[in-house]
């Protein structure tokens, strides 16, 4: 389908030019979030802990504008075919954005509390899959606001290398682990490991969006398989 | 859903004098499913539905090449009748146009005029029962002497339809019949179109996208003569194929 023309109601475009705002300004708000996670990773701030807990209920109240945005429009212009898929993937936008927002605060309480600093090298990994995200967050909102599906498959697509980083680090802890067991350790280690498969998950959820954005452009839901990276664990 | 083929169109092209109203429409329209047909104004939805009963015959100006087959018959054979071919091809119009005559004699003029009646417990029998299908007796039933004129609008539309019941069709058109009703009686006109497809084929021509959501199974979108797209009215409606169509659905074009 081509380049849409406007609607002959221009209150009609408006409304979703709106709606879209809303998911562009709730999206660059993670985007910020995961900017201070990579910080805290880097370096335990703990000020800037307190940064992402401080903007994390913006991200809620950006949900719930949403919402209300997406049913008033509904409501009123019983939107239609793309119209339709404007708001309903709006809606599925924000749950994933408000569930990365969950995720990088979580994230950011794990390091805090955590018994020691890590190994360099592990620290060093786990800041590079923190970028990785973020890469795939700038371009996920990139498709969104260009309409570019494209763009969007190939976030989709991109979503296996964090999948592989994951499964590398994973590895990598749990040597770390057996080479020096002792209780602190261990316990500084299951952390990471949280923190690790939380990331990889946050991934998953851009790639959530970059269905969601193939869908409104398209109509069509991706039914081939994601490509995988990652193993069992 | 059945697929037993009802209404089949051939490279239709249907010209007004010099102006071509239809240019090479293919449609194929199923048993007992309902059809809408969308488009802006002017685009040959009206034109196209009176091809199926051949109420274009009484336009002296209307030529036309192409086919429109019923049961795999070509209606425009010398050797069909028109006026028996409207008795299977009923239609109801935009406004509704009781004649000035009362509830009882509306639904009777039909079976009178085609003798489709052995005797007077026959046609009460008909009256009553096409009254019933059209959800309309128990509204009347004290009234069926009274002037049809002076029923609702609603009810004088559900009138027309029991009229048009009552030779027994087996196609059912309707031209925008719901354009002039609140929507209490739109609801109504549409819950019964809902029962009538169980016996009846409805093609309706409806200038409500919701409409034609609500109530039929297949879409058919037409534009400046041309027959854009047609398919079943849920991928119409939310994904369809040509530009032009998600133009028209989404009101982007008038």
């Amino acid at each position: 389908m081509s380049e849409q023309s406007g609607h002959i109601v221009s209150s009609f475009d408006d409304d979703i030019a709106s709606i879209r705002r809303s998911v562009t300004k709730m999206a660059t708000l993670v985007e910020e979030q995961y900017k201070l996670l990579h910080h805290i990773i880097d370096t335990g701030s703990a000020s800037t802990v307190e940064d992402v807990l401080e903007n994390e209920p913006k991200l809620d109240e950006f949900d719930g504008k949403i919402r209300d945005q997406v049913i008033t429009f509904i409501t009123l212009r019983s939107p239609m075919a793309i119209d339709l898929r404007e708001g309903l993937t709006a809606l599925k936008i924000s749950t994933d954005l408000e569930r990365l927002g969950d995720y990088c605060k979580n994230i950011s309480l794990r390091i805090q509390a955590l018994e020691e600093i890590p190994p360099a090298e592990i620290k060093n990994e786990i800041l590079r899959m923190t970028v990785m995200v973020q890469g795939q967050l700038k371009r996920v909102i990139d498709a969104y606001v260009t309409k570019n599906k494209d763009k969007a498959l190939e976030v989709r697509n991109a979503d296996a290398a964090i999948d592989q980083h994951y499964q590398m680090i994973y590895n990598q802890i749990i040597e770390d682990i057996k080479s020096k067991p002792n209780k602190i350790k261990t316990l500084a280690n299951t952390k990471l490991l949280f923190t690790i498969k939380t990331i990889e998950r946050a991934g998953d959820h851009i790639t959530n969006i970059a269905e969601e954005i193939f869908y409104t452009v398209t109509g069509e839901i991706l039914t081939t398989p994601r490509p995988k990276g990652e193993s069992e664990q | 859903m059945s697929e037993s083929l009802k209404i089949a169109v051939k490279n239709l092209n249907v010209f007004y004098g010099k102006k071509q109203a239809l240019f090479d429409i293919n449609l194929n329209i199923f048993s007992n499913e309902v059809t809408s047909l969308i488009g802006p104004s002017g685009c040959g939805k009206s034109t196209l539905i009176k091809c199926f009963n051949r109420m274009n015959d009484l336009v002296e100006i209307c030529k036309y090449d192409g086919e429109v087959l019923i049961d795999g018959k070509n209606i425009n054979d010398t050797s069909t009748d028109p006026v028996s071919l409207r008795t299977r091809v009923g239609m109801v119009f935009q406004k509704p146009n009781p004649f000035p005559k009362s509830v009882y004699d509306n639904i009777a003029y039909g079976p009178k005029l085609h003798g489709m009646y052995k005797n007077k417990d026959d046609l009460d029998e008909i009256v009553v029962s096409s009254l019933q299908k059209a959800g309309l007796f128990n509204e009347v039933k004290d009234r069926l002497f009274e002037p049809g004129t002076g029923l609702s609008g609603g009810q004088q539309q559900r009138l027309c339809i029991a009229r048009a019941l009552a030779v027994n069709p087996e196609i059912i058109l309707m031209d925008e019949p719901c354009s002039a009703l609140d929507p209490i009686a739109t609801a109504k006109i549409e819950e019964l179109i809902e029962e009538l497809k169980e016996k009846y084929t409805i093609v309706i021509v409806t200038h409500s996208m919701q409409q034609a959501a609500r109530v039929s199974n297949r879409t058919a979108y037409m534009h400046m003569g041309e027959l854009v797209e047609t398919g079943l009215t849920k991928n119409i409606f939310s994904n369809p194929e040509h530009a032009k169509t998600q133009d028209y659905i989404t009101g982007r074009i008038g």
